[in-house]
């Protein structure tokens, strides 16, 4: 497995803020990586961090198998950014920031950004500055895809997106096919859940956990055991249960490393007299809530 | 399209007005150049002053504006994550200011000087002289607008450093700096460390955008320029002056020593001041090579150091550079005066180190820096004519007529294309020698912007049109002599003492 980003012990302070606190993480070529977690987390920082952007104050960061800080022309013309925090010449009308942007990028190819501006309907006789918040998302897509990069970062793309605009985007990323790499940072759990290929969560400059997005979504089940009668939970129930719950005959928690062949014998293990299991999937915010709740619980 | 021309060309677009608007003063300014007839700068019509201030601070905008259209400071430019480097970045901002500040300038610098009667490819080292000065501004300039965030902080930037200068040149005494005869010195160093700071900052800023760094960098040494400016030692200045200057290969043996000459009134009547405490030490140059008065050359004798040492160890300095106002220590003057005969003029402004001096028997040590000049072709310029000079042209004007009597007033202005043009010997056609004009410089100092050196001269009273007789004098050897003049008691060659209050009355 080609690794197209890989973060080691990364961190970065502005003054006494901790913005990162040795961020560790490798991005597999071909996949689409969403780093997740709250504003403030400290997401925009480690890929500026990466885009040579911003100075680390230790640790290092390697995109496409160079040192971040010695990123060269050749390795930039592989990368494509988009952040709703960076500065676009507002001035230029559509049609000549993409020209603009061309002459940078041999791999620019024509057919292909006629075929962004024609579907996202752009209008290119306008100046940036005119252009709704999604249409300049779109407009920086369109410049970022029309020389198929390596590597996409892409800062918060959807937030203050509506649907439409955010589905259409959305369907850009997953047709830039497996020979663009996404590293996608996002507030919004639910945005990134239907095409994510792996995810890292992210709080208070520290990844909380990182995994592939299939692997992360049979490991969690949401289990609600009734017993027979109100009995008082064992004390030693397993610590891959997470905020377990107990409500009368009703006890409810997630179990973090669902395993469906020993699940049923896990479960008479701590509860005998059982009257009904249910298990069910856990959608992704369900997930990352039950892990902020349960690092909250252990303080 | 190569990035450099694709970001020039960008820029060129976006601020393509700013382009026209400096292009259209720097136009008005070389017209007025070219066609103003008084050459007196002092007597300029306004809006040429107005456009000498006009045209460096349009030019600082339109440097600042082509900068942050790609900022370098901050982490939010869209230039970062483009493939072009930082490189392409600064020569595209470098071309746009070689092709819309200096280029224009250059070309109106030779079109002022072709239009003043110079020919501007053999005056092609002074046209670069101009770029290099400019170049002074520029640079500095392009560092501060490296450091800033946006224009607004540029604007803050400038005009605190503009106000900076003017409180300093009032309360430190930067302009008493100027009156030093190797001023020029000084502000040639004081410029050469500020583009020598502003190149580091602007390659720290282009290189690794390290804009702490780089502001550390910025203020160190816009103190460093300032302190070279207006702290630089007098003798420090002197002897640089003297490194670059011609030196004969077999230099004349100068020495200084005390004479039995007494001051006559005439001195006296020169050095009288209520403020302060004259001596006049009669002195005698030994070892001049020709007479004083020889004709075709002459020699110029300025005090670079005088220090003094009393018979108990104490020593009193003059301290030129605080002595018209600011901070003072001794504040003793001290020059060697040349109407006549030669005098070793020193004054105390403060009675308790006059005191203190005069209590005794001092030891003077003196250095002073002596400047050997040889004439050049003698031209006679006559009334209403523009005639042409071997270092310029000079116009001879005659205000009144012969019913006018003493009001009449005759003044010969001289314009010079030369990088260093030297001094002009200018002396009324048929006058004694004695009546010549004895400036530091009859051409001012470096004026900013215009390719020419003014200069003016005149004389008022009972001159009927009179004929002047230029000669362009050319320095041709300069060296620092030091002396010891032992055993002085100050109190027999006092010429003035302040007038105690009591006495006034």
């Amino acid at each position: 497995m080609n690794v197209m980003l890989r973060t080691d012990r990364l961190a970065k302070k502005f003054g006494r803020v901790e913005a990162l606190n040795s961020l560790t993480l490798e991005v597999p070529e071909g996949s689409v990586f969403a780093l997740v977690g709250p504003n403030g987390a400290g997401k925009t920082t480690a890929m500026k961090i990466c885009l040579n952007m911003v100075r680390p104050s230790s640790g290092t960061a390697e995109v496409l198998g160079v040192d971040s800080r010695k990123l060269s022309p050749t390795e930039l013309a592989r990368i494509g950014y988009v952040s709703e925090t960076r500065q676009l010449p507002d001035w230029m009308k559509v049609g000549r920031f993409l020209a603009y942007c061309k002459e940078f990028y041999p791999a620019w190819n024509d057919a292909d950004a006629a075929e962004f501006v024609r579907a996202y309907e752009l209008p290119l006789d306008r100046p940036l500055k005119s252009l709704s918040r999604g249409q300049r998302v779109k407009a920086a897509l369109a410049a970022s895809l029309a020389y198929h990069p390596s590597l996409l970062f892409l800062d918060e793309p959807f937030s203050n997106l509506d649907v439409l605009v955010r589905d259409q985007l959305i369907e850009t990323i997953i047709g830039a096919g497996s020979e663009t790499t996404v590293f996608l940072a996002s507030h919004d759990l639910a945005e990134i859940e239907s095409f994510a290929t792996h995810v890292a969560y992210m709080d208070q400059g520290s990844i909380q956990f990182t995994d592939e997005m299939g692997a992360l979504s049979a490991r969690f089940r949401e289990v609600e055991v009734v017993l027979e009668t109100a009995s008082p939970m064992a004390a030693d129930i397993p610590a891959t249960w997470l905020n377990p719950d107990q409500s009368g005959v009703v006890v409810r928690f997630t179990d973090s490393r669902f395993d469906a062949a020993d699940h049923a014998a896990q479960i008479r293990r701590h509860f005998p007299i059982v009257r009904e299991v249910n298990v069910r999937a856990m959608p992704l915010r369900s997930i990352f809530v039950a892990l902020a709740k349960s690092a909250k619980a252990r303080g | 399209m190569h990035p450099t021309l694709q970001i020039l060309r960008k820029d060129i677009e976006r601020l393509w007005w700013a382009v026209l608007f400096t292009l259209v003063l720097l136009a008005v300014w070389a017209f007025q150049e070219a066609t103003r007839a008084s050459v007196d700068p002092f007597n300029q019509p306004p809006p040429v002053s107005w456009l000498n201030m006009g045209l460096p601070f349009v030019w600082s905008l339109l440097i600042a504006l082509v900068l942050h259209e790609d900022s370098l400071v901050g982490d939010r430019q869209f230039w970062v994550a483009l493939p072009c480097g930082w490189r392409p970045l600064l020569a595209a901002k470098k071309a746009f200011i070689v092709a819309f500040i200096q280029l224009p300038y250059f070309l109106a610098t030779a079109a002022i000087l072709r239009a003043r009667g110079f020919n501007p490819v053999s005056h092609l080292p002074h046209l670069l002289w101009k770029q290099l000065v400019l170049l002074g501004l520029i640079l500095p300039v392009l560092a501060a607008a490296t450091m800033v965030k946006n224009l607004s902080q540029f604007m803050l930037l400038i005009v605190t450093v503009a106000s900076g200068v003017v409180l300093s040149s009032t309360s430190l005494n930067i302009a008493s700096a100027q009156t030093d005869n190797t001023w020029d010195v000084r502000w040639i160093l004081a410029l050469s460390t500020l583009c020598a700071g502003a190149v580091v900052v602007v390659m720290l800023q282009f290189a690794r955008r390290f804009t702490l760094r780089s502001r550390v960098v910025g203020v160190i040494t816009a103190f460093a320029a300032a302190s070279l400016y207006s702290w630089l030692p007098r003798d420090t200045s002197a002897a640089i002056y003297v490194a670059f200057s011609p030196v004969q290969p077999d230099p004349p043996a100068l020495s200084v020593s005390l004479a039995s000459r007494e001051p006559d009134f005439y001195q006296q009547r020169r050095w009288y001041n209520f403020q302060r405490t004259t001596v006049l030490l009669p002195v005698t140059v030994d070892g001049l090579p020709f007479g004083r008065d020889a004709y075709g050359t002459e020699v110029r004798l300025d005090q670079i150091v005088l220090e003094m040492t009393g018979a108990n160890g104490d020593k009193y300095e003059a301290d030129w550079l605080n002595y018209s106002n600011g901070v003072r220590r001794n504040r003793i003057e001290a020059r060697l005066d040349e109407l006549g005969e030669r005098w070793q003029a020193i004054s105390f402004y403060i009675p308790a180190v006059w005191n203190s001096t005069s209590r005794g028997p001092v030891t003077i040590h003196g250095r002073i820096l002596a400047r050997f000049y040889r004439w050049g072709e003698h031209t006679e310029v006559r009334q209403g004519e523009r005639t042409e000079i071997p270092v310029g042209y000079c116009s001879n004007a005659f205000r009144g007529d012969a019913t006018s009597g003493p009001r009449t007033l005759s003044t010969l202005d001289c314009e010079t294309a030369e990088v260093a043009p030297g001094d002009l010997l200018v002396l009324p056609t048929g006058r004694l020698f004695e009546h010549a004009f004895y400036g530091p410089s009859l051409f001012l100092p470096d004026p900013w912007l215009s390719p020419l050196r003014h200069g003016t001269n005149s004389i008022a009273g009972n001159v009927l049109a009179t004929p002047w007789t230029v000669a362009p004098k050319t320095l041709f050897h300069a060296v620092l002599i030091d002396y010891t003049i032992p055993n002085v008691d100050l109190n027999r060659y006092v010429v003035h003492e302040p007038v105690k209050p009591e006495a006034a009355k």
